[in-house]
């Protein structure tokens, strides 16, 4: 008995000296031993009083990020220069991230995410480790951190994260599943109202079967239905027909009263390409018009054309100021141009159709059914109203999901992770589940990965608001009153020109200090005749054939209004005698030549001066040349650093180029 | 016992094979698709390019040529910076001078525009790199 007692008092103190040992070697014990005896280290090496430093863990508790982050306890050179060289762990984080985020502010996990309380490399959780929620993230999405705090589309110096957030926004991802609210709402596409008088049946089928069949970059979604499930949705959207007749109703038909030449004329003349794409050139801002001639019935047309209003309540595409005859010659130019083939139905379809009214009421309340069933109304109101709520799942904290709550379905050989998981998922969205209702995107793996990187940051941690960064989307812009607000909508200007943020961005021109910059007599003519201002740039304001009055109308507003209290008005009467002969020197000495085209010469960059003093005020002038970064960042026009003398002699030299002659 | 051995052998086998069909690892897509994207992981060099095309391609050219859209224009003609050995023979510090405070600063061609209050100095010297990378192309 009394061995057995001293050979387990024997083996009892053996192992408490083993884990004395051990907690003598700790990793991290061991990881600053070698620091000390880094070359770069001479504070360590040859510290004053010649001792050792003590060991110790470096901590940062972070109240509003919830963390405490240990990290430094081996990254010991992370925010020092000294150690740009050394390797891992000792080495200086790369880039001049830890000067704008400073490491005891925001400590480490809350980017690279891992466990911070930890003191040795797995236990942090540098690699994945199965069932563990939070492990590091991969460098390669570390911008998804980013956006936790960061709120709004665009996160400058996140180009991945920013590129993936307006994936999800023109996508409209927020029209199924809720989104944060800095993500663009509401429907994305058309109101149906009105469909049934606008497509034909052949169309609407293959359309609903793949939309990319027509249009190749379509923005409407492949959803893979049914056959059945495609007529019964025809069925139901070809019930949804106007209810009233549009203010100016065209009843004789383009192919008998339309004049296709004389459409073609219009057609250029009043830019439709300036939004349109027609053979591949054009805008982006509204549908191909390549092969409408085989999607749109042929008496809606010219009926469109004459009341653009009536049928597109949001006023997206301007009121052309088109006559009966006009709207009927284009009408019979774009259906005789832009016709390809003629959709035909399926056989089977033909043979179910006509049918009797009864079955056809059946039909349509099937279609209704798929319709809300497929969250089609995600996209599409009807007269103004959403039918049933979002279909897909929530994704505000998306980030947060566990992995272990994934279903992988039958696909093998992927590394398991939410990252992976939702890469697949939004690529090929049947992937794991063969009755999926998610449409396919037909997205690159380029913009997937962006969309899965703003979905990862998408988590919810309860952060303080203090480090939060919201970037509200609010616009000071209110819609103009009076008269000329109805103009102003008439001719929707908001779809291509900004004011305040707002509004359209085909027109690099916002008004929101237009008013400042232009003159009334210039603006009133150009409203009237517009032409290209910059010589390369081949988009330019459409033709509106408005009346004098309504030019004049709009021209004053504009300059009465649109004005920044901060350009000078009037400023030709602080030019002094001589400033124009002296201005003419420096233009010369500063080869404004170079970009600009004067007298006949130049260059094709900016926009040719000629006329400049009919064109711009002064005052707009003299601060442009002043300082023309302020009033555009992104500008390529060189920042001379003018005195405000030189600005004003240069100013007053424009000031004398007008071509009517002073 | 004779029967156990072939047994054991079997399973061993098994087990291995098991083993070498586990260890082929699994695929990190996301991880493979982000190798192909040199451009945001090499944020640097991006932004050089996005700034040379920005400010500098419409005279210089894309390929820095000096065959930009509007070199036709210019007197002096823009420098071609594929003369390798020309701009080997260059100071960058008197490139970055030349970008940062225009031609005639330098007792150039004032033709060249100075950049020094458009860009920041961080940018101008990833501007330097890029024309130096464009000679050696």
């Amino acid at each position: 008995m009394k061995t057995a007692i001293y050979i387990s008092s024997v083996f009892l103190l053996f192992s408490f000296l083993l884990i004395l040992q051990d907690d003598f070697h700790q990793e991290w014990k061991v990881t600053q031993g070698k620091f000390a005896e880094l070359p770069e280290n001479k504070y360590y090496s040859s510290s004053e009083d010649g001792q050792k430093p003590v060991l110790s863990i470096a901590q940062v508790a972070l109240d509003g990020l919830n963390r405490v982050d240990r990290c430094k306890t081996c990254h010991l050179g992370i925010d020092d220069n000294k150690f740009a060289h050394a390797k891992a762990p000792f080495t200086t984080h790369p880039g001049n991230m830890l000067e704008i985020h400073k490491e005891k502010d925001f400590g480490c996990t809350a980017c690279h995410l891992g466990q911070g309380y930890a003191v040795s490399y797995e236990k942090a959780a540098h690699k994945k480790l199965p069932f563990w929620n939070e492990t590091m993230l991969p460098r390669q999405l570390l911008q998804a951190s980013c956006g936790t705090c960061h709120l709004s589309e665009e996160v400058p110096g996140a180009g991945v994260l920013s590129e993936g957030r307006l994936l999800i926004s023109s996508k409209g991802c927020s029209g199924c599943h809720d989104m944060n609210d800095f993500f663009e709402q509401g429907p994305r596409g058309p109101d149906l109202v009105g469909l049934g008088n606008k497509v034909t049946r052949g169309w609407l089928y293959h359309w609903l079967k793949n939309p990319r069949d027509y249009l190749k970059n379509s923005r409407m979604p492949t959803f893979r239905l049914q056959e059945n499930e495609i007529g019964s949705l025809v069925e139901f959207l070809l019930s949804l027909t106007s209810r009233d007749d549009p203010p100016h109703k065209i009843t004789t038909l383009p192919t008998a009263a339309g004049d296709a030449n004389r459409g073609a004329t219009l057609i250029s003349e009043s830019r439709c390409i300036t939004c349109h794409t027609i053979n591949g050139k054009g805008g982006k801002l509204a549908p191909e018009l390549e092969r409408v001639g085989d999607k749109v019935r042929e008496d809606w047309v010219a009926n469109f054309l004459r009341n653009v209003h009536y049928y597109q309540p949001e006023k997206i595409m301007l009121e052309y100021n088109f006559t009966d005859q006009d709207a009927l010659d284009i009408a019979a130019y774009i259906l005789a141009e832009f016709t390809e083939e003629e959709y035909l139905l399926p056989a089977d379809e033909v043979k179910t159709f006509p049918q009797s009214s009864s079955k056809q009421k059946q039909r349509i309340e099937e279609g209704k059914l798929i319709f809300s069933k497929y969250g089609c109304d995600g996209c599409h109101n009807i007269d103004g109203k959403r039918l049933s709520p979002k279909v897909g799942p929530k994704l505000t904290n998306i980030g947060n999901r566990l992995e272990t709550t994934l279903n992988f379905g039958k696909i093998e050989g992927i590394f398991p992770t939410l990252y992976n998981w939702l890469f697949l998922k939004i690529k090929q969205p049947e992937i794991f589940d063969s009755t999926s209702i998610m449409p396919t995107f037909f997205l690159s793996d380029r913009e997937s990965f962006a969309i899965v990187v703003a979905l990862l940051a998408n988590r919810e941690y309860n952060y303080s608001e203090k480090y939060l960064v919201h970037e509200s989307k609010k616009s000071l812009y209110k819609k103009p009153a009076g008269e000329f607000g109805q103009l102003f909508e008439k001719y929707s200007c908001i779809s291509c020109h900004s004011i305040d943020k707002y509004g359209g961005t085909i027109s690099t021109v916002s008004l929101t200090i237009e008013g400042s910059k232009v003159k009334f007599d210039w603006l009133k003519n150009y409203l009237l005749n517009p032409f290209a201002i910059r010589p390369i740039l081949t988009e330019r304001m459409p033709k509106f054939r408005m009346t004098e009055r309504e030019a004049a109308l709009m021209a004053d507003y504009v300059t009465k209004v649109y004005v920044d209290d901060n350009i000078p008005r009037f400023f030709d009467y602080s030019f002094k005698p001589g400033d124009a002969r002296i201005g003419k020197n420096l233009f010369d000495s500063l080869e404004c030549v170079g970009c600009h085209i004067i007298n006949g010469t130049g260059g094709y960059v900016g926009p040719q001066l000629d006329d400049i003093g009919e064109r711009l005020e002064s005052g707009w002038m003299y601060a442009w040349l002043h300082d023309p970064l302020k009033y555009r960042p992104e500008t390529i026009h060189p920042d001379y650093g003018l005195s405000d003398e030189q600005a004003k002699q240069l100013t007053a030299y424009l000031a004398t180029k007008k071509r009517s002659g002073q | 016992m004779k029967r156990t051995i072939p047994a054991i052998i079997a399973l061993l086998l098994l087990m291995a094979m098991n083993c070498s069909h586990r260890n082929a690892p699994p695929h990190d897509i996301m991880l493979e698709v982000a190798a192909s994207m040199d451009d945001i992981f090499d944020a640097p060099t991006a932004r050089a390019r996005d700034l040379y095309s920005r400010y500098c391609s419409v005279c210089h050219g894309q390929n820095g040529k000096g065959d930009g859209f509007n070199a036709y224009n210019l007197n002096p003609k823009p420098r071609s910076f594929t003369d390798s050995s020309f701009i080997a023979r260059i100071d960058p510090d008197l490139i970055q001078e030349t970008i940062t405070k225009g031609g005639a600063a330098v007792g150039l061609s004032s033709v060249m525009p100075p950049w020094g209050r458009t860009l920041t100095k961080k940018d101008i010297e990833l501007l330097t790199d890029h024309v130096i990378m464009l000679s050696k192309q």
